[in-house]
């Protein structure tokens, strides 16, 4: 798969995906942000807060009908590309709207306190792993779905508690790296493996 | 040359056999029709010619390729065309798309989009058959075509091998292939 070919089912993907979820994602992430800035919460609070949040975000658009007929359209499908191939063009566009919710969040808290950008990071990585292990879900069906959701929430929580425990902050970074990376490998392959299994039978 | 081999294909789904398992083979410039006793059959059928859906058992063969262990490599000769309205969003995203996937340049890609639109009309069974028919291919699959779509089809791709799906109620998978294209050759 060559990146023109990645380009295009992204672009494809992405318009076709709601605006609107996108603005309220920045509007509620930025008021978030503004909120736990004005609250006495310390940065720590904060960042893991916005990190559950975004990550209930970006399961909810990873998720979201919009995207599950989308990633079960047959036109995508009939397309001589491979299931790892397809998983990588499919995921571009929820990790996109992943990270609005946190960066806006983490706007809006740099407006009434100053931070150090690396402290969000954690948000960043817990909205991008929740959003490409809650890209199976748009396979499956009633409880197989849910499963994949609490999944991904679940990991994502997971997450935010390690950076939280941590008293040293490049220690609980590299960790949260180091766990984030192969969870986000995995859960991209697995997406990869059932859209290379699925049959599109939806219309039907 | 064969474009399309077929055998014993079927397609099952909890427990329920939704294809019956038929055989079929289609060589260039030949015009076969599937015919099923329901709408969700001929659907399948179309789809497991063209490599979209897998066979339950059975094997299908698009040029040399298997459709269940070279599923992109089968998907690049063949153009399906969907009865269903494809939820394939905006046109010109679509065709991009599909003129990237089929490694072509996208003004040709669109040359040839707007030659079907231009010969089928507008409306969802040309969009769809203009994104499947973007790429230069030697067989053909229309799921449940509306009259005269083939003939149409034929006399812009006359060395392509065209298989249709029909529902036939009553008519349990019956294959009626035919030679059609004597007099274009």
């Amino acid at each position: 798969m060559n990146a023109r070919t990645l380009t295009a089912l992204a672009r494809w993907h992405l318009g076709r995906l709601t605006t609107f979820d996108a603005l309220a994602a920045c509007a509620l992430g930025f008021l978030l942000g503004l909120v736990c800035a004005w609250s006495p919460f310390g940065e720590r609070t904060a960042v893991a807060l916005v990190a559950f949040s975004g990550a209930v975000f970006a399961i909810a658009f990873a998720s979201s009908p919009g995207a599950v007929r989308s990633t079960r359209s047959l036109f995508l499908f009939s397309a001589p590309l491979y299931g790892r191939e397809l998983a990588r063009g499919l995921a571009v566009a929820p990790c996109l709207l992943a990270v609005l919710f946190p960066l806006a969040a983490c706007a809006g808290w740099s407006l009434e306190r100053q931070t150090h950008a690396s402290n969000w990071l954690l948000p960043l990585v817990c909205a991008l792993v929740a959003a490409l292990i809650a890209l199976s879900a748009t396979l499956r069906e009633s409880w197989r779905a849910a499963l994949y959701r609490t999944l991904a929430l679940c990991t994502a929580a997971g997450l935010a508690a390690l950076s939280l425990r941590s008293h040293d902050d490049a220690a609980s970074h590299v960790a949260v790296a180091l766990l984030a990376l192969p969870l986000g490998f995995f859960a991209l392959r697995a997406f990869g493996e059932t859209l290379a299994r699925y049959d599109p039978l939806t219309d039907i | 040359m064969t474009v399309l081999r077929i055998l014993r294909a079927n397609f099952v789904r909890a427990g329920e056999e939704l294809v019956a398992p038929f055989d079929l083979e289609l060589r260039c410039g030949e015009r076969a029709t599937h015919f099923s006793a329901d709408a969700r059959a001929a659907a399948l059928s179309a789809r497991i010619a063209a490599a979209v859906v897998k066979p339950t058992t059975g094997t299908a063969y698009i040029g040399d390729f298997d459709t269940h262990l070279q599923a992109a490599q089968a998907k690049r000769c063949v153009a399906f065309v969907s009865a269903s309205a494809r939820e394939s969003g905006t046109f010109a995203l679509a065709l991009d798309f599909y003129a990237a996937a089929f490694r072509l340049d996208r003004a040709e890609a669109l040359r040839r989009a707007n030659e079907v639109i231009s010969a089928l009309g507008a409306g969802a069974y040309a969009r769809n058959a203009a994104l499947a028919l973007c790429h230069d291919t030697s067989l053909i699959v229309l799921e449940r075509p509306a009259p005269g779509v083939v003939e149409t089809l034929a006399l812009l791709r006359p060395r392509a091998a065209i298989l249709c799906s029909h529902v036939a109620p009553g008519t349990l998978e019956t294959l009626a292939g035919e030679r059609a294209f004597e007099a274009l050759r």
